[in-house]
């Protein structure tokens, strides 16, 4: 309360109070001011309160039998919940309401209460700029404003840290799935998205591509030309792809793409024919060229067939090896009796 | 409390030397280039090695690089946060001495996993105070001595802040006298209780 004259000269019952009890009213017997603490002056915007109704500066919310000054008896060591009408803040206060020392048998002097601003402590301050001098240092208004302040500090701090380890969750999510040469997904991805559109009874296409002559490349040009190969093709499947769809490099040289809704078998032998065909051009390397093509093997999945994924991918390789074996750069659509991929593998056959 | 501490180092490193000298400590230290994060855990052996490294790559002793820390938490305009919190402690300098003893009490409201050593205040005359400050963490001694001269600026007090002789110390070493010269020296920072936005209504 250093800055607080109020409480630097103790003269007369008024300034005790007030030093005391910052927020509080002493009314007459009718209800009317007769003097206030400092800091509920404020609420006020300090406007000379002597005479008003206390029922004119504040609206009861509670007890609910107390309207007028015949009500103040029965209010008295209560609990009174209140609202200012001091501007458009409605800052809402509580506190209690005692009778003043009687001067005769059964007259009361008039009332005093005492105000806090309960849980609207930070709005008032906020709103009236209220300091330290501003409460009694019974208070505990400091210890409430510093608990709240240090709560946005250490939730900030938690949120931060939240999102910092969610960024290197997906990181280390993203990297766990990646195939680092290509950019493609692994086939840990693949596999992971396989058994979900499987679980989820989804309609999808998948294609096992599998390249023809890598093993010369690699041969005749050495392990940096091959990689350098299943760059480009990384980058053929990416063109030839749609956002949603999964490109994996599950081997060596063996790819797989998954394609959501994409059942239509023209249009899955479309993408691999243009596939195949571009992975025909010569690929620069160095002072030479390295020549591959590629053997493509798909299956289509119907909605609600909810297919065992290894009989999916069993499936798709059956008919990627029929492609190799039937002369190498074609495209063969798995060929199994209807509602075969139902089955488990193992009873396949 | 490592946590807290290291992240602290880090914050005061690379805002005053640069990303690249922290990088070089956490490489020295053997540390992840990540850095840390004030609430996870970290131990003693790490924060030790941090610290060695810090001293070399600074060139300077380690007490006086934590004084440092210390201070660039109160002083740094970029992060408010601990200065309005120490600043809800008192009105004035003296005010805010006499809340020192309620620290631990004050962080554990924040962070209850948080064990600050206790700090113990005396009055030895009108204006001359002792210090002392628990010995369960000798590394907080001279962050304390550093915030504690920053705080003193920010209220713009005048005070003389010297370690006590080894003979007044206590068990670890540690006292500090505070002569407390003028309560309103320089200007000082303003704090207002509110950060100036006012909540929601109802």
């Amino acid at each position: 309360m250093d800055g607080d004259p109020i409480c630097r000269q103790l003269s007369g019952m008024d300034a005790v109070l007030g030093c005391l009890m910052p927020m509080h009213l002493v009314l007459d017997a009718a209800g009317r001011v007769l003097s206030q603490g400092p800091t509920l002056g404020r609420v006020f915007a300090d406007r000379p309160l002597a005479g008003c109704s206390f029922f004119d500066l504040f609206e009861v919310r509670n007890p609910r039998g107390l309207v007028g000054p015949a009500d103040l008896a029965a209010a008295a060591g209560q609990k009174v919940r209140l609202v200012a009408r001091a501007g458009d803040a409605a800052l809402r206060l509580r506190g209690l309401l005692v009778p003043m020392p009687q001067i005769g048998e059964g007259v009361v002097a008039g009332w005093i209460v005492n105000l806090s601003f309960g849980i609207d402590l930070p709005r008032a301050v906020a709103l009236l700029q209220l300091t330290d001098a501003d409460f009694a240092p019974t208070d505990l208004a400091m210890e409430l404003l510093y608990l709240a302040e240090a709560n946005v500090v250490v939730t900030g701090e938690l949120g931060a840290l939240a999102l910092r380890l969610e960024d290197a969750r997906r990181q280390a999510r993203e990297e766990a799935e990646s195939d680092t040469l290509t950019g493609l997904r692994n086939r840990r991805a693949c596999d992971s998205m396989l058994a979900r559109l499987c679980r989820e009874g989804a309609a999808f296409g998948l294609m096992h591509m599998d390249l023809d002559y890598f093993k010369a490349v690699n041969d005749t040009f050495g392990h940096a030309a091959g990689d350098h190969v299943l760059v480009h093709v990384a980058g053929v499947m990416k063109a030839a792809s749609r956002a949603g769809d999964c490109l994996a490099r599950v081997g060596g040289d063996e790819f797989v793409m998954l394609l959501p809704e994409m059942t239509d078998p023209l249009g899955l032998r479309g993408i691999a024919e243009r596939m195949i065909a571009q992975l025909k051009h010569p690929i620069p390397w160095q002072n030479g060229e390295c020549r591959i093509s590629a053997s493509v093997g798909f299956v289509t999945v119907g909605a609600e067939e909810m297919p065992d994924p290894a009989r999916v991918l069993a499936e798709a390789d059956a008919a990627l090896y029929a492609a190799k074996n039937a002369g190498r750069g074609r495209v063969m659509q798995a060929d199994y009796p209807t509602d075969a991929l139902k089955l488990p593998l193992a009873d396949a056959g | 409390m490592y946590g807290l501490l290291l992240r602290s180092i880090q914050a005061y490193l690379r805002a005053t030397f640069g990303a690249a000298v922290w990088g070089r400590v956490l490489r020295a230290a053997g540390q992840s280039p990540d850095g840390f994060e004030p609430m996870l855990p970290y131990d003693a052996d790490a924060f030790q090695r941090v610290l060695a490294a810090c001293s070399a790559e600074l060139d300077r002793p380690v007490e006086t690089m934590l004084e440092d820390v210390g201070t660039f938490l109160v002083a740094d305009p970029g992060n408010q946060g601990l200065r309005r919190l120490l600043r809800f402690g008192g009105a004035t300098f003296a005010d805010f001495l006499h809340s020192l003893e309620e620290l631990p009490d004050r962080a554990r409201l924040a962070l209850p996993d948080l064990e600050l050593p206790q700090i113990g205040l005396t009055e030895s005359a009108p204006g001359l105070f002792q210090l002392s400050c628990g010995c369960s963490f000798p590394a907080l001694f001279p962050v304390a001595l550093g915030v504690l001269r920053a705080m003193a600026d920010d209220y713009g007090a005048l005070v003389l802040i010297d370690p006590v002789p080894a003979a007044l110390a206590n068990a670890c070493g540690n006292g500090l006298s505070v002569q407390l010269l003028e309560t309103a020296h320089g200007s000082g920072n303003r704090f207002d209780l509110s950060k100036g936005e006012v909540p929601y209504g109802w």
